[in-house]
Parts: structure tokens; C-alpha cells; sequence
């Protein structure tokens, strides 16, 4: 079986390069079998992967350890949910899986386009085979690459009783759906950047190629922000004290290509409506392909230092080349074809939809360009200066915290802006009330600031969070009221009730009142953001039955529990308990006297088996925070150790994040937006709801 | 039309400049694997003293002291080492910290006892694509 995950692995390569070529040879001669040849070879070629996944995944599960990845992920007591997840744990399985991802969307996206727009086929297949096939190269020719590669000891084949296992820090529900998450968003935008240069290649530009990618990047953003949310979520939960960003580089590399696939995303928008921005969108389509490489790039390559960085697995050249040739390649394309992408129609008005495009574009490619700088900020000092700084977090955050306002308040305007030109009236009448409930907002929260807690400096009234809480009122009620006038619209037509029209014309302009509704959701997701600001943390001591007071919460130790009681080796804990050791503290938490909620909070150890030594030696310590949710906010206590030098009195932390729980909404919120958005529902002239046939027609009142 | 939208963004990329480059206070620190710590504490030991820093390295195997809600332990590499003193209302240790894992240190060094003090840990998350974690028999 090994052999043949083996075999079929190394196939990969050349069936990647049987398509590539077969591309190349059928587009220079225009030979049709040879070109259908082509199609036929991306098919097969994502067969071959497919099988090989499959095959991993039926060594994961049997748990073969004769295999050197299976060795490293997987363990006896490991249940069948974290043996799948293992088939992306690892550096090699990570890579293969990816690679089976870019040839399924590959085979899906040639059948898509083919019916579309056939002459785009050739070179897009010839795109994304060069893209797997530098993955299957990739895979099977750096060390630590290819996950089938099986245990020599001695000379000899190697095959051990146990495994070292997945790391119980990974054993969270979301740690498993967030890499593959994360590689679902990064695979499937080789799509829309295939679909783009094949449309330069072709010298087709002013075909509408953004027709077809549309969906591609809608799906491939709305994973990498779920990817990293979910990393988020992994992060607040099981990382015992922390939160849920550090603008860690790793972090940061799956920021950077949903920030400008976001950009991508609104300017396509323009080029659809009124034919600007082609350059701009064949640099950005390239730009967010480049980042969802360049992250693989420099967390693997050891160019960066960090605590979730990977160790120098020896991809870094590999993938160093691989950009290069993404960058001479789109560059060479986009100038070649400049003159047909040069637009004729000028910008009219800063005061238009499409300005506010561009200003939001700007503002996104700015944010990347910040945090890349930031990111990579000790490598580019010690060549300037020999030095090697790095930027802090503070650094971050002072700087995305602002532009992160900027944003928000474009999101909240752009909307509003009409097409052309928008005129004095229109503009009055469209900002007006969001202007209104902004300034009512912020004045609101300086006096009730000033009131309640009586600041003496202005950083003490916290005016970024103010200012955000304002703008978020400002584009709820920009979105609030283009809903109301529109429904109204419709249903003076229709006489349908509001509810119903209001959930008629979601589907009626399907993209733009959906894409408000996102819009809504991340304006959700900054209120989420400004729980930072009034985040309080502590640290006490306490026995068993002890209390502790704490913003304005009464935190009482309720219990103390050693499993095992009695002492015993790792390999000889009882077969009917959990599997490992752990210390549990319960707590309860009141409230002006009322119990406001109960946890638990437990510091865990888990057996880990070592291979080398072929016995259980240290065990992998794990912070399990106990949460209370109360409310719109969480209070997480994690429990330490006792305090030898205190007589043993327990060691415990607590952080309290007020607004927490509407990031988590916010996120969750705009998914079923887009979920909507990309299921094919409501795209007719009528829909079916409850029974009844309603029509999505715009009714004759334009609500523009 | 056309000039406006260039100095916009001209505009832009002063402030852009201006982003990237102003600091204020802890907003940039160095970054020194413990090697280069030393040569830089050789050039100029001066320079150093109460500076924040960052140091990469490992933690040497038993040299993890529990002192109550502090800890002590030394940051070592091939060559030197270095004691860390990591007082226990700055936080908690991470799980991942154990006896020879790869750790930054967030701290100050502290030139009269010639240790650093920390105001944050970090530990390698182990099983992420850890080189180390693959020192499996087959390179043996």
C-alpha cells in the first residue's frame, strides 16, 4: 500500500507535466486532440493525487507505522477525527493535500470555463499544472516532503509498536478544520489567477473575464477568512492565556492575501460596471496569489523567527524560485498587453462609487504593504543597518488599529456613493442619518465615559474604541436604511408585508444586498476588535473554597481534583480514564451575589511516546482555560500550579474580554452571507418561498 | 481628474513612508539569537543595559527553576549561555516550554546581574511542521 501512495506520488509529476506539456505543444500548434489530450490529463492527474490522499489517509487510520509521517502524527489512542486531521498536521502532508486541492479546483474550473469561454482553457490548464506540478516536485524531491517516505533503522525497514502522535495543543475541533481551511482559500485562488493571465495570454482582456472569477475569489476569500478565524477561535481556547492575534508572521502571512484578495474582490466590481481598474486588477489578482504563496514561503524557509514559524524544512529556495517565476511571468504578460488594458474612461468624481473603490483599494494594498514591512522588518533592518529590529506588537497595533478604522468607515460609505458622479443632493439625503448616528455615537460614548468611570486624560476615554462603537453605528445605519428604502420600494409595488420584502429583495439585487450584509458582519467583527480595549487581566492566589474579587466579579475556587490519585507511570494509567494525568480547579464566578456562571479549568498531561527511545518520556503539558460567557463577553480563567513557596495555594489567571463573542458573531454572520452568495439560489426572475412563486424582477421605482 | 488621483497617490505613499518609518517607544526592539547577543554585549555592554530585547535560543536541559509564581531557567546555544528570570505576575509559562525547546525571550537585560529579565515567553509550538519533531529512527 505504502509503495503504492509512493509510486502514485512520484506519477504526479508527470501527469502534471503531461497536461502542461500537452498544453503547450496544442496551443503552438492548435492541434485539437492534443489540446483535448490536455483536458483529459488534468482529470487524470487529480485522480492520481486524489488516490494518493486517499492512500495516506488509509495509513493514517491503520496507523502504519512503518511510515515515517504516519510515525510522526499519529498514536495508538489517537481517535479516527484527529487521524484525518493528521493528513494536513504535518509539513508533507500539508503539501500533498494542498496539491490535491489545486487539482480538484483545477479539473473543476476547466469543466466550468470550457463551457464559458473555451479559448481561455489551454493556457489556464497550462497555469495551474505548472503550479501542481511544482507542488509534486516539491513533494518529491526536498527532504521531509513526501509523505510516504518509510523508516529505515539500521539498514533495514523500521516498523514501531506506537506512534509519537498529533499533539494533544492540536487536539481542538477548530485546529482541525483551520489548516485545511486556510489551504482550501490559498488553492483556490491559483483559479482566478489562471483565469486572468489566460485571458492576458489569449490577448482576450476585454472579454469579461471577471464574470468567471467572481465565484473563484468569493470562495477562495471567504475560506481564508474563515481559516483564520478559526486559527483565531483555536488560539483563544486552548492556548491557556492567550488571545486571538499577535501579529505573529504566520498570522500575518494569512492576513496579507485576504487583505488584497479583498481589494481584488471590490475592484472587479469596477472593471464590470464601468470598464476601469484592468491594470490594476491583473496586478492585484497577481499580488494575492503571490502573498497565498509567499506565507507558505517565509514561515517554512526559516527566514523568519517565530514561535509558530516551521523549522528550515529546506522549501525556502524552492519556493523563493517558484515566486520569481510568478512575478517575471505576470509582469511580463500585464506589460506585453498593456495598450489593451488601458482604459479610456477617466474617474468623473472622487465623490463616486468607483473612487470609493479605489480609495478602498489603496487602503487595503497599504495595509499589506504595512504589515509585510512589519513582518519581515528585522530581516530588511540588518541589511540597512546591520541590525537586526524588529517591529512589536504594539507597533502593529498602533498603526492597523487607525487604518483598521479607515476601512470601517469606507465600508460604511462606499456603499452610499452612487456610480459617476454622486451629486450634492443625493448625497445629503444618503449620509445624512449614518452621519447623524455617528456623531450621536461618539458624543454618547465620550459622555458616558466621562460619567461612569471620570478619566482624567484623553487616552483614557479610550477614543479608538469610541470612534470604532461610532463608525460601526454609521454603517449599520447606511446599510439599515438602503434595506428600508428599497423594501419599501418594493412592496408599495407588491403589497407584500415588509418582513417579506425585505427578504425578497436580498435576493432580488442578490450581490449588493448580500455584499451589504457582510458588510454588517464585519462591522460586528470590529466591535469584537474594540473588546481589547476594555480587556482587564489578573493573577491571584487561592486555596480550595477561597474567594477573590476581581472587576466586579467574585471568583470562588469550588474544587481541587488530581487524576490519578495515586501515582502512576504514563504507560500504566487505568485503560477506562481519559489518557492522560490532570490537575482540575472549579471555579464558580458571581455576581452582585448571583451566580453568574461554573467551569473548569485544567492543566493537562499527556503521554507522548517517543520513537527514538521507544518508551513514553515527557509528557506534553496542556492549558485547558476554563470560559464563562456572559453575554456579549467571555471570562477566561486558566489555572497554573500550585505555589510551593505560598503553602501550595493555586496559581491562577483571569482575563476578562467584554465584547469578545460579536467578533465570533460578526464571522459567522457574514459566512452565511456568503454562503449565499455562492450557492446558485435566487439567481432567476422568480423564487420559490413557503410555497409560493415571488417574482425578483427590480420593480419599476429605481432605488438608486 | 488624472493629476488629482496621482496625488493622491503620492499622498499616499509619503504616508505610507511616514507609517513604516516613525517609532515610538517599544514599538521596535532588536532581535539577537544568544550568539549575537554576546557580540554585541563584547562591543558594548553599556549599550544594552536595561534595553528591550528579544533572544532566540533553547532552554538548557534542568536548568528550570520553579521559585513560587516565578521562574528562572537558562537560554543556551552551542556556545553560550544566559539565566532568564521571568517573574511570575508577567504571566504564565506557555505548554509548549519544557527542557530544550526553542524559546524567545521578550525582556530586558539586566547588565549588574548579568541576566535577562522577561516580560514575555514563548515556546515553539512543537508539532507544526517541526523540524525536530521528524528525528524520527529513520535519521538515526
Amino acid at each position: 500500500m505504502i509503495e503504492a501512495g509512493s509510486v502514485l506520488f512520484s506519477f504526479s509529476v508527470a501527469t502534471a507535466a503531461l497536461s502542461l506539456g500537452t498544453g503547450v505543444w496544442g496551443m503552438a500548434t492548435r492541434n485539437r486532440s492534443i489540446l483535448a489530450l490536455s483536458r483529459q490529463s488534468v482529470m487524470l492527474h487529480f485522480f492520481v493525487l486524489a488516490l494518493s490522499e486517499l492512500i495516506l489517509l488509509y495509513l493514517l487510520v491503520i496507523g502504519d507505522y512503518s511510515v515515517d509521517y504516519v510515525l510522526n502524527y499519529v498514536s495508538n489512542n489517537l481517535p479516527i477525527f484527529y487521524r484525518i486531521s493528521a493528513l494536513w498536521a504535518g509539513n508533507a502532508g500539508s503539501l500533498l493535500f494542498w496539491n490535491f486541492l489545486i487539482a480538484l479546483f483545477s479539473a473543476i474550473a476547466v469543466r466550468h470555463v470550457e463551457k464559458e469561454e473555451p479559448t481561455l482553457v489551454p493556457p489556464m490548464i497550462i497555469i495551474l499544472m505548472g503550479i501542481s506540478l511544482f507542488f509534486s516536485l516539491v513533494g518529491n524531491f526536498t527532504e521531509n516532503s513526501d509523505p510516504f517516505t518509510m523508516i529505515i533503522k539500521n539498514g533495514i525497514p523500521y516498523h514501531g509498536p506506537e506512534g509519537r502522535g498529533l499533539s494533544p495543543l492540536l487536539q481542538h475541533w477548530a485546529m482541525v478544520i483551520h489548516p485545511p481551511t486556510l489551504l482550501i482559500g490559498y488553492a483556490a485562488f491559483s483559479v482566478p489567477f489562471a483565469i486572468a493571465m489566460a485571458s492576458l495570454i489569449t490577448g482576450r482582456v476585454n472579454l469579461n473575464w471577471t464574470r468567471l472569477v467572481r465565484r473563484w475569489t468569493l470562495f477562495s476569500w471567504s475560506f481564508l477568512g474563515a481559516g483564520m478565524m478559526l486559527g483565531g477561535k483555536w488560539a483563544y481556547e486552548e492556548l491557556g492565556w492567550g488571545g486571538y492575534w499577535f501579529w505573529d508572521p504566520v498570522e500575518n502571512s494569512s492576513l496579507m492575501p485576504w487583505l488584497s484578495s479583498t481589494a481584488f474582490l471590490h475592484s472587479i466590481l469596477v472593471q464590470e460596471k464601468r470598464e476601469m481598474f484592468k491594470t490594476w486588477n491583473m496586478v492585484l489578482v497577481t499580488i494575492s496569489f503571490f502573498l497565498c504563496i509567499f506565507g507558505t514561503f517565509i514561515t517554512r524557509s526559516g527566514l523568519i523567527n517565530s514561535v509558530h514559524s516551521f523549522a528550515n524544512t529546506g522549501l525556502g529556495l524552492n519556493f523563493a524560485i517558484f515566486l520569481g517565476i510568478i512575478i517575471i511571468f505576470s509582469v511580463y504578460w500585464i506589460t506585453r498587453r498593456s495598450s489593451e488594458l488601458r482604459s479610456d474612461r477617466p474617474m468623473n468624481s472622487f465623490l463616486s462609487r468607483e473612487a470609493g473603490f479605489l480609495f478602498n483599494n489603496m487602503l487595503l494594498i497599504f495595509m499589506v504593504i504595512v504589515i509585510l514591512l512589519g513582518t519581515m522588518w528585522a530581516n530588511v533592518s540588518e541589511l540597512l543597518t546591520g541590525e537586526a529590529d524588529q517591529k512589536t506588537q504594539t507597533w502593529f497595533d498602533n498603526r492597523m488599529a487607525p487604518l483598521g478604522l479607515i476601512l470601517l468607515f469606507l465600508t460604511g460609505a462606499g456603499p452610499l456613493l452612487s456610480w459617476r458622479k454622486t451629486s450634492g443632493k443625493t448625497l445629503w439625503k444618503n449620509f445624512r442619518f449614518p452621519m447623524a448616528v455617528f456623531f450621536i455615537a461618539l458624543i454618547a460614548g465620550f459622555a458616558y465615559t466621562h460619567y461612569t468611570i471620570s478619566p482624567v486624560e484623553l487616552a483614557q476615554y479610550k477614543p479608538l474604541a469610541l470612534t470604532c462603537f461610532a463608525l460601526c453605528g454609521f454603517v449599520f445605519t447606511g446599510v439599515i436604511e438602503e434595506f428600508v428604502r428599497t423594501t419599501l420600494a418594493r412592496t408599495r409595488v407588491t403589497h407584500e408585508n415588509f418582513l417579506l420584502g425585505l427578504l425578497l429583495i436580498l435576493f432580488q439585487n442578490k450581490r449588493r444586498f448580500m455584499g451589504y450584509s457582510i458588510h454588517l458582519g464585519i462591522a460586528f467583527m470590529f466591535i469584537g476588535f474594540t473588546g481589547l480595549a476594555y480587556a482587564k487581566e489578573y493573577q491571584f492566589k487561592l486555596h480550595p473554597k477561597g474567594i477573590e474579587y476581581f472587576d466586579g466579579y467574585t471568583i470562588e475556587v469550588a474544587d481541587y481534583k488530581v487524576y490519578p490519585t495515586f501515582d502512576v507511570s504514563f504507560a500504566n494509567l487505568p485503560k477506562d480514564g481519559p489518557g492522560y494525568k490532570y490537575e482540575a480547579v472549579s471555579i464558580n464566578i458571581y455576581k452582585n451575589n448571583r451566580l453568574v456562571g461554573s467551569t473548569v479549568t485544567e492543566k493537562r498531561y499527556y503521554p507522548m511516546y517517543s520513537p527514538v527511545t521507544e518508551s513514553y518520556g515527557d509528557p506534553q503539558p496542556t492549558s485547558e482555560p476554563g470560559i464563562i460567557s456572559n453575554g456579549f463577553g467571555d471570562i477566561k480563567i486558566q489555572y497554573a500550579r500550585p505555589d510551593a513557596t505560598d503553602d501550595n495555594r493555586l496559581i491562577i489567571q483571569v482575563k476578562t474580554d467584554p465584547l469578545i463573542n460579536f467578533l465570533w458573531f460578526g464571522m459567522i454572520f457574514y459566512h452565511v452571507f456568503i454562503l449565499f452568495l455562492l450557492l446558485p439560489i435566487g439567481e432567476n426572475k422568480a423564487i420559490n418561498l413557503f410555497g409560493k412563486k415571488y417574482s425578483l424582477s427590480p420593480v419599476a421605482h429605481k432605488p438608486e | 481628474m488624472k493629476m488629482k488621483v496621482s496625488l493622491v497617490i503620492v499622498a499616499a505613499v509619503i504616508a505610507l513612508g511616514f507609517f513604516i518609518m516613525s517609532n515610538s517607544e517599544g514599538e521596535t526592539q532588536a532581535q539577537y539569537p544568544l550568539d549575537k547577543f554576546y557580540q554585541a554585549l563584547e562591543k558594548n555592554p553599556a549599550r544594552l543595559n536595561n534595553k528591550p530585547l528579544t533572544i532566540f535560543g533553547y532552554v538548557k536541559e534542568g536548568s528550570i527553576e520553579i521559585d513560587g509564581a516565578d521562574s528562572n531557567f537558562i537560554v543556551k546555544s552551542e556556545i553560550n549561555e544566559l539565566k532568564v528570570h521571568y517573574p511570575g505576575e508577567n504571566g504564565l509559562l506557555p505548554d509548549t516550554f519544557e527542557d530544550g525547546s526553542e524559546v524567545t525571550i521578550d525582556g530586558t537585560y539586566d547588565q549588574a546581574q548579568h541576566l535577562i529579565v522577561a516580560k514575555n515567553v514563548l515556546a515553539k509550538c512543537d508539532s507544526k511542521y517541526n523540524k525536530s519533531n521528524v528525528a524520527t529512527p529513520a535519521e538515526q
